[in-house]
């Protein structure tokens, strides 16, 4: 006990270095924005370019300043026509949750600074700005900022009263998704205090209702500091285990991360983390030791609200020297960090354009998104059936191969090459995202896009048989498309042009040997309606042609069915023999009177019943003739003579029967009287193979009454060959091997019989 | 570059500020002298406005059902803890709840605010009938101590006549401190106790505890230092027995 209780805590003595090194001195502090001199730099911005910047408040701080008056939460939305809704892909710039991240305020500005700046005279930044909306935030904690800048660096919290004599709730623990599960504190004197509940601070009701106001929001950066990392949902949890699994974007969200941080790092050589203290992940994909847990966090709440990428972006410095010394960053590195977070931010609001190229959900797809829309019915039709994804055959069949064609339009004026398309299937109970670890990557390629035009990319596609999760046949082909300019920003389909979904649901159609195959293509360059007909010549009654269920009613232009026709035969039909002609039409879908185009194909089908089979299970009687030839002792005193014989046969399952038999064996006297056995038998039978000459082996016991006299048990064993010769009977030739008595009279004798067998 | 300083209006607001805080402490101590005299027993009284109640229901939605409860009761989140919800809701809402089938329970107020109240001199006779009554040690310093109680705690020992009085913005500090954690469950402990980590290096890591947090991370064997900051979280004149060097 006495050694679980010892505290180990030492004392360090300040070293007479340490106690000089300088403060938030003025040098520093000039580089840093109050909330003032923000808000004056944002209205400025706003003044200088009417047509690009517009300010507005979504919100305020927790503080009352006075009367009137709250500290603002102030965004600076960037665009073309900037007072006009113009359903752009947005991008979210998100600083100062924490108060004393001061730097975490300079690199939002910035970036709207370089955006506003580099308008008139960089043709990709207007692109950038002509096509998109930027949102920047800079200081969404204001109250808590201004308590800190510029003497307590150690100030994280707003600035509620929690009326207990503390101050202040940690904003980015105070959002609602996962809220206080863990990494964040339940006592208000704690500097991680997660607040009273769930969107409990105006700040953080501001950004959700600001968010949720803004459909067209495709990804989110929320600035902190420091340790130099690019960080991505969970927070909330470290482990990838079943109950807590990774993001389902988690391969989007890396591919992202990892180019943000390249971007960043290309600037000033600086590097910044994957994780909040390590350079890599894990192989599994998760961060070690080091990297701690938080819950109720922005980014967490974005991907999981809003399912877009959503980052924290730890900046500068990568360490800080203890006490808070890091968050004041020295005033010389405050540009630089500015500077290198800025390429980074581009390439984040470019990515989130409508794409040059893209792949459409359903036909006079513009590139808006989202392509689909959710009314009270559910999802719009057209999300699940892209035309731009096609199956041959148009209904794959289970445990076969199905070639999955996907189609990708350029919208640019000029060629683009490497566009890399990537063809998934997934279980559409468990997941719609792309990439996914949920989902199988079925093939991957690169194809090069004409101007203007369209190009394709198939891939071979082994049909799964075996059904989804919930049992059904029902599977969703996804195909990714993805580019170097040209990044899909979702991973879900109706919120990006570059990812695509088709439903499917496999057909367990297998062709028998009866099945008539035909196959038709469009070769028009526009849907055409498909029409199938079927005559015959010389069809026996009762017979009847089944075609092919799952015909599509049209086909797009290149699309190939591979369909079937059926003749359906009557039971106990005779042989016959009959012409069966299918016929194809193909009428383009073109305004107008327009005469489809057809071919056929002729098949003779000729039918010839199966040899009767020996009944599966039922009553057969039997009746027979034969010899009697008698052997060893019993040979001695009398000869052979004839047999007659009759039962019935009871069939237990395919080859195996029980037969019960009563028989007469007459044998003539050699110098004695005639001698003859009545006997009935209990006999089991076996047809080793279901074959036309079916050969059986027998055997069991009797008992066999003598006449005259000598009344004993006995045993048979015997041999045969059986040969149908109408559905209904066959012929039987054997011989039986009879021993009476055994151990006692000991007689012996053999009895060949031909038989006729009739089933019931 | 010339230095930023803080636009005129801001400095009138502060001031205003600073201005409302004097006359509303002025206000408070003739409030508490007027108690003092025995004339109003009152203590320290829960922020329970009059005429309404602090509730108490089992809650497990998520954040979009706390709104709508809230909204449709007109109620006040006090707080949300382990599946319970504690609200401040009128006469009328409680009927509401008990309709809806929510079963609200009356909260005894006292037991459940709290506060963080600062004694002194900080003997050991003191701390040791705080904790006697339940008050949770949160930091001694050299000159002071400070405590979480409950109303019900602090009125009681008030009345015994201990001086306690609640915390003002900035007595209560967290210390610096160095913790070795070299694996994940020791990092997931330092972090459920709630202290603040702000940066890591080679399994040490830095961070802000109290002196709880302090002593439960110890008592699970945790190698704890608390260091001296280079410079202190305030450059102002610390209120005063604040210690610059953390614990002896
Ligand atoms: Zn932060």
């Amino acid at each position: 006990m006495a050694s679980l209780m010892r505290l180990r805590i030492r004392t360090l003595i300040c070293t007479g270095v340490l106690l000089t090194s300088v403060g938030p001195g003025q040098q520093v502090l000039a580089q840093y924005h109050f909330y003032s001199t923000m808000q004056d730099e944002l209205h400025g911005l706003a003044m200088a370019h009417p047509t690009l910047a517009q300010l507005i408040s979504i919100g305020h701080g927790w503080e009352i300043v006075d009367e009137v008056n709250n500290r603002q939460i102030w965004a600076l939305k960037i665009s073309d026509n900037v007072s006009e809704e113009e359903h752009e892909p947005e991008v979210v710039f998100v600083g100062a949750h924490h108060a004393n991240e001061w730097i975490s305020v300079e690199v939002p500005l910035g970036i709207a600074n370089h955006l506003l700046d580099n308008y008139a005279n960089d043709p990709s930044i207007r692109e950038l700005v002509d096509n998109k909306v930027v949102w920047v935030i800079p200081m969404l904690n204001p109250d808590g900022h201004e308590f800190s800048l510029p003497t307590n660096s150690c100030w994280r919290k707003n600035r509620r009263d929690n009326g207990d004599g503390t101050f202040g709730v940690d904003l980015n623990r105070n959002y609602g998704y996962k809220w206080g599960v863990s990494g964040s504190s339940g006592n208000t004197n704690e500097k991680t205090y997660k607040g009273p509940a769930p969107f409990s601070e105006p700040e953080t009701r501001a950004m959700r209702d600001f968010l949720r106001s803004r459909p067209n929001v495709r990804a989110l950066v929320s600035y902190h500091s420091y340790s130099q990392a690019v960080l991505r949902p969970w927070s909330y949890t470290l482990n990838f285990t079943a109950a807590e699994p990774p993001p389902s974007a988690e391969l989007m969200l890396k591919d992202l991360s990892d180019q943000l941080r390249e971007r960043i790092s290309a600037v000033h050589g600086e590097t910044y983390k994957d994780c909040l203290f390590q350079t890599d992940r894990l192989p599994s994909g998760r961060c070690g030791p080091g990297h701690y847990a938080a819950s109720g966090e922005l980014t967490d709440w974005v991907y999981h609200e809003l399912n877009i990428p959503a980052f924290t972006v730890e900046l500068r410095p990568k360490e800080g020297g203890g006490s808070c010394r890091g968050f004041e960053l020295p005033g010389a590195e405050v540009k630089p960090t500015i500077e290198e977070n800025i390429p980074a931010a581009l390439a984040l609001i470019h990515h989130t354009q409508k794409g040059n190229s893209l792949i459409r959900d359903y036909e006079g797809d513009t590139g808006e998104v989202p392509s689909a829309s959710l009314s009270p019915s559910g999802w719009d039709r057209v999300f699940w059936a892209s035309p731009d994804i096609r199956s041959d055959p148009a209904v794959p069949i289970r445990g076969q191969e199905a070639t999955i064609t996907a189609r990708v339009h350029n919208l640019r004026q000029v060629p683009v090459n490497n566009v890399t398309v990537q063809i998934w299937y997934t279980d559409p109970r468990i997941t719609l995202e792309l990439p996914s670890p949920k989902a199988v990557k079925i093939d991957e390629g690169t194809i090069s896009l004409p101007a203007n035009g369209s190009a394709e990319f198939s891939a071979s596609w082994s049909v799964p048989t075996t059904p989804n999760i919930w049992g059904e046949y029902h599977w969703c082909v996804g195909v990714v498309i993805k580019h170097p300019d040209d990044l899909p920003v979702s991973t879900h389909p109706v919120f990006s042009n570059n990812i695509a979904i088709r439903n499917f649901q496999p057909a367990s159609i297998t062709f028998g040997s009866s099945a008539l195959r035909f196959e038709a293509v469009n070769h028009f360059s526009i849907d055409a309606d498909l029409d199938v007909f079927v005559s015959t010549e010389g069809m026996p009654e009762g017979w009847r042609v089944r075609l092919d269920p799952d015909r599509p009613r049209f086909l797009r232009p290149g699309e190939r069915f591979l369909g079937y026709a059926e003749v359906v035969v009557p039971q106990d039909a005779e042989a016959g023999e009959a012409l069966v002609r299918i016929q194809g039409a193909l009428t383009p879908r073109r305004p107008g009177a327009v005469n489809p185009v057809g071919s056929g194909i002729d098949y003779r089908v000729t039918f010839q019943p199966a040899p009767a089979e020996r009944a599966r299970r039922g009553l057969q009687h039997s009746f027979y003739l034969g010899f009697a030839f008698p052997a060893g002792s019993f040979a001695e005193d009398h000869n052979p003579g004839s047999g007659v014989g009759g039962g019935l046969e009871y069939m237990i399952t395919n080859g195996v029967s029980v037969r019960t038999l009563v028989e007469h064996h007459h044998f003539h006297g050699d110098g004695s009287g005639d001698f003859s056995y009545t006997d009935l038998l209990l006999n089991a039978r076996a047809y080793p193979a279901n074959t036309t000459w079916q050969w059986f082996a027998q055997g069991g016991f009797g008992y066999h009454w003598g006449d005259p006299g000598a009344n004993d048990f006995g045993l048979n064993l015997g041999l045969g060959l059986g040969f149908p010769f109408h559905s209904k009977s066959s012929l039987e030739l054997g011989v039986d091997g009879y021993w009476i008595g055994p151990g006692g009279a000991d007689r012996f004798f053999l009895a060949p019989k031909l038989g006729v067998v009739f089933q019931r | 570059m010339e230095q930023q300083s803080k636009p005129v209006a801001g400095s009138l607001w502060t001031q205003s500020l600073e201005l409302r805080c004097l006359l509303c402490l002025i206000l408070l101590h003739l409030f508490c002298a007027r108690t003092a005299d025995g004339q109003v027993q009152a203590g320290v009284r829960p922020p329970v406005p009059e005429g309404r109640l602090l509730v108490e229901i089992a809650f497990e939605g998520d954040y979009l059902q706390l709104e709508q409860i809230t909204g449709r009761l007109q109620a006040q989140v006090v707080r949300l803890e382990h599946s319970r919800l504690f609200l401040i809701v009128d006469q009328q809402s409680v009927l509401s709840l008990r309709q809806e089938g929510l079963n609200p329970r009356m909260v005894n107020q006292e037991g459940f605010f709290q506060q963080y109240v600062r004694v002194e001199p900080p003997t050991d006779s003191l701390i040791a009938r705080l904790r006697e009554v339940g008050g949770q040690l949160v930091q001694r310093e050299d000159s002071f101590a400070v405590f979480r109680v409950t109303l019900r705690q602090l009125n009681l020992v008030q009345r015994e006549g201990i001086q306690a009085r609640k915390i003002e913005d900035g007595e209560l500090l967290p210390r610096f401190i160095e913790i070795n954690a070299s694996d994940d469950q020791a990092v997931a402990l330092i972090i459920s106790e709630g202290v603040y980590i702000f940066e890591a290096r080679d399994g040490t890591f830095l961070g802000q505890a109290f002196d709880y947090q302090i002593d439960a991370l110890s008592q699970h064997g945790l190698e704890i230092t608390v260091i001296s900051p280079p410079f202190d979280e305030f450059d102002q004149p610390r209120p005063e027995g604040i210690k610059k060097t953390g614990r002896p």
